[in-house]
């Protein structure tokens, strides 16, 4: 058997149980005492779908990349920008929801992720919106003996919210490619910039007594109801860190382990996401003789704080209506007041319509027939991020919470 | 309509009230921006604009050449059915500008209505009974007037020994904290509708001083042109236009590379609508599939490779930037100019 280069490159192996082998040896090497080369990372995807188009998976990437089949659901990814070398399996147990393994490094591995999605109408990351991982989190306390160590990551950066003393060129930035200018390492943030307000909380705690104290911490301290990073231990050792954008890192001593939770957490969201697309999808279909029905439910998301007209001016201009924005949306805009706004927007990703309004204190969503809900998880995640990390969320009359604890027990 | 403009406009306008009504009968949450009163008391739309049969009979046939000068038994299509999923009778909901008179042109609907709604079992093709209630929805400035001559025109019904549906009227107003759904009869409706807007309810809350309008599901309606303001039926069309673009966009982003994207009027102006499109009438739905691929062709003139055939536009992308110059292009849009929605290009058709 070849082994890994310091790149992290997998050997060119032809069956599922060599790869298994040859994984569960990087998992516990490390356990019994031997230096780990490169961990393995985990990308959860999703492939979008359209009223017109269902793509095959060995299309959806760039043309360096190929997919060898090894079994019904195992792939082979080699990259003629890395010399033909393997840069990691995908295996596709749901075709929508393929999973990629790579041993590459850390850097290496997100930049291919990168060049993969992030300009692909087709394919998207999984978006571990902080619902999804609080349900994770519950899973988490019923399933794990209490003394075992958990760590848990929240994140909140008031990106929109605006401040008398800015400078005025100031939205330049907030693109999302660049860096955060007020960061302790960043000596060159540009003179002039104003703190905003940011947080990023990281626990790590026994289970038992974070049971007991997050919920209080919650109710002191608002940023901490946007979680982005979820451990979950493995069953003997480490654990598995969850991130909210579909990225999981094997901590564990078992590859096989580490393949088992990411399933579970693959099914949750494919059952959250199927139940969110059938409530959600507003159509149109026949009744009776020239008649129709128009059926589906828009999403509503409250603000728990009325947002300020400069901050939802901010909000309108930078999020809204910048193709490089984060939350990657556009379209054509119809003020409706001094704070409201209606939206006839397209996903800057995979370029799918919707109607959005927005106001100071609330957004309301519309899906046509056809788009991907991972728009919704995707926009909540981004609006506890960097607009309100305590929004309610409601799809149609069920609260996006018990859409998916519902989803939970059928996963 | 912009800000500030005449809300008691915006009451009267069909659009606006096909769009309340909608709302009042979507799944939401209670504590939101939009409430939705009559879900909450179980109603459900069951369709827009479908069939309700008038009852072929000869003391029908004779009522309607007494009252109307013919026994014409042709179907009526009321704006909206809802059904309740706790009470057996149905709403039939008519939407109406204004009140009108028992002697206008307005009357034959409404006749036939009163008449049709008593037993809509026929209409669902049920065996047995199924009772309605014939609602008219208008202004609440025009309630009582709406009233009245409903009433005459049920008890001129009556008197061709034809019973009548029970009928009544919800108005639309505006109040402090927003848009309210109220009846000046309450006793008139099913108990759930009545126990929906009785006391009178709030379905749009007003945030600050913004413009009422919710997201409309239907932003525009073709063929009351004539009775409706004429700058609610202009912004409707922009907001149509950009719904189009938007979907536009979309096909263009979701190209792959490289290929002709065939953009389609019919197809754009079918998404841009959830699909009520195809519910147009044909001369409606060729004028505007046209006008659109006028407007994108417009829009991407300064693009080279395109080609319009009729209805159609081919956009051929070779490469990334040929897709990037072509959304551009279509980002630059102004949905709100006058030149660039849809009966610019209508117009400019008919120019030519």
């Amino acid at each position: 058997m070849s082994n890994s280069d310091s790149i992290g490159h997998l050997p060119r192996l032809h069956s599922r149980e060599d790869y298994v082998d040859y994984l569960e040896g990087l998992a516990t090497s490390e356990a019994e005492g031997r230096p780990k080369r490169t961990r393995i990372k985990t990308y959860m995807l999703e492939t979008a779908r359209s009223n017109q188009v269902d793509p095959e998976l060995d299309n959806l990437f760039p043309h360096s990349v190929s997919l060898h089949r090894i079994d019904d659901t195992l792939y082979r990814v080699q990259d003629a920008t890395h010399g033909h070398e393997v840069v990691g399996l995908i295996e596709s147990l749901d075709v929508r929801y393929p999973v990629f393994y790579t041993t590459l490094l850390s850097e290496t591995s997100k930049q291919w992720i990168r060049g993969a999605v992030d300009h692909n109408p087709w394919l998207d990351r999984l978006w571990l919106s902080s619902p999804i991982l609080f349900q994770l989190w519950q899973e988490v306390l019923h399933t794990t003996p209490s003394h075992r160590y958990v760590r848990l990551v929240f994140e909140h950066e008031a990106r929109y919210e605006a401040a008398l003393d800015f400078e005025a060129n100031d939205e330049d930035i907030y693109d999302e490619d660049n860096t955060d200018p007020t960061s302790d390492e960043n000596e060159d943030a540009p003179i002039g910039y104003v703190d905003r307000r940011r947080s990023n909380v990281k626990l790590t705690e026994r289970i038992s007594r974070l049971n007991t104290k997050l919920e209080p911490l919650m109710e002191l301290y608002d940023p901490l109801h946007s979680l982005v990073q979820l451990q979950i231990p493995g069953r003997d050792r480490g654990g598995h860190h969850f991130y909210y954008d579909g990225r999981a890192t094997d901590w564990s001593d078992s590859f096989l382990g580490h393949r088992d939770t990411v399933n579970r957490v693959v099914r949750l969201y494919q059952k959250v996401t199927a139940r969110a697309e059938d409530r959600l999808w507003v159509r149109t279909d026949p009744v009776g003789e020239d008649g129709f029905s128009l059926t589906g439910a828009p999403v509503t998301i409250l603000f728990s704080e009325t947002l300020s007209k400069a901050t939802f001016d901010r909000f309108v201009n930078l999020g809204l209506q910048r193709q490089r924005s984060l939350f990657r949306i556009g379209g054509y805009v119809t003020r409706r007041g001094p704070t409201k706004v209606h939206l006839a927007a397209i996903d800057h990703h995979l370029w799918q319509p919707f109607l959005l309004e927005a106001t100071n204190e609330h957004l309301i969503v519309v899906l046509p027939r056809g788009t991907c809900g991972n728009t919704i998880h995707r926009l909540v995640t981004n609006v506890q991020r960097y607009l309100d990390p305590n929004v309610t969320v409601w799809l149609g009359d069920e609260t996006y919470e018990t859409a998916v604890g519902e989803s939970m027990k059928s996963a | 309509m912009s800000i500030g403009q005449d809300e008691a406009t915006l009451l009267s306008d069909q659009v606006f009230q096909l769009n309340v009504f909608l709302w009042a009968v979507e799944a939401l949450p209670r504590d939101g921006p939009i409430r939705p009163v009559l879900r909450e008391k179980g109603y459900r739309l069951l369709a827009i604009e479908r069939k309700v049969l008038v009852p072929v009979s000869h003391a029908v046939g004779n009522a309607l050449q007494q009252l109307l000068g013919s026994p014409d038994a042709s179907a009526c299509r009321p704006d909206l059915w809802l059904n309740n999923l706790e009470h057996p009778v149905h709403l039939i909901v008519e939407l109406k500008g204004r009140s009108f008179s028992p002697k206008s042109t307005t009357r034959r609907q409404a006749i036939k209505l009163i008449i049709s709604t008593l037993d809509l079992a026929p209409s669902l093709g049920e065996g047995v009974p199924r009772r309605g209630h014939l609602v008219y929805g208008t202004a609440s400035t025009h309630v009582d007037g709406m009233a009245m001559t409903l009433k005459q025109l049920a008890d001129a019904v009556m008197r061709q020994s034809v019973s009548p549906a029970p009928v009544a009227v919800i108005g639309l107003s505006l109040e402090e904290d927003g848009v309210t759904l109220s009846s000046p009869t309450p006793s008139d409706l099913p108990d759930p509708a009545a126990e929906a807007i009785d006391p009178p309810a709030i379905v749009l809350r007003r945030t600050s001083d913004n413009d009422l309008r919710p997201l409309y599901l239907i932003p525009w309606i073709p063929g009351i042109e004539e009775s409706q303001d004429s700058n609610l039926n202009k912004e409707g069309l922009h907001e149509l236009t950009a719904r189009v673009l938007s979907h536009t966009q979309g096909y263009i982003g979701r190209a792959t590379i490289s290929t002709d994207v065939v953009l389609d009027g019919d197809a754009l102006l079918r998404d841009a609508t959830f699909g009520i499109f195809d519910k147009w009438k044909d001369d409606n739905r060729h004028q505007f599939s046209s006008a659109v691929i006028t407007i994108v062709a417009d829009a991407l003139s300064p693009y080279q490779k395109t080609l319009r055939k009729k209805k159609r536009l081919s956009v051929k992308l070779d490469s990334e930037a040929d897709r990037q110059e072509v959304i551009q292009l279509l980002k630059r849009v102004d949905h709100l100019d006058p030149g660039s929605i849809l009966p610019y290009g209508q117009l400019q058709l008919f120019d030519n």
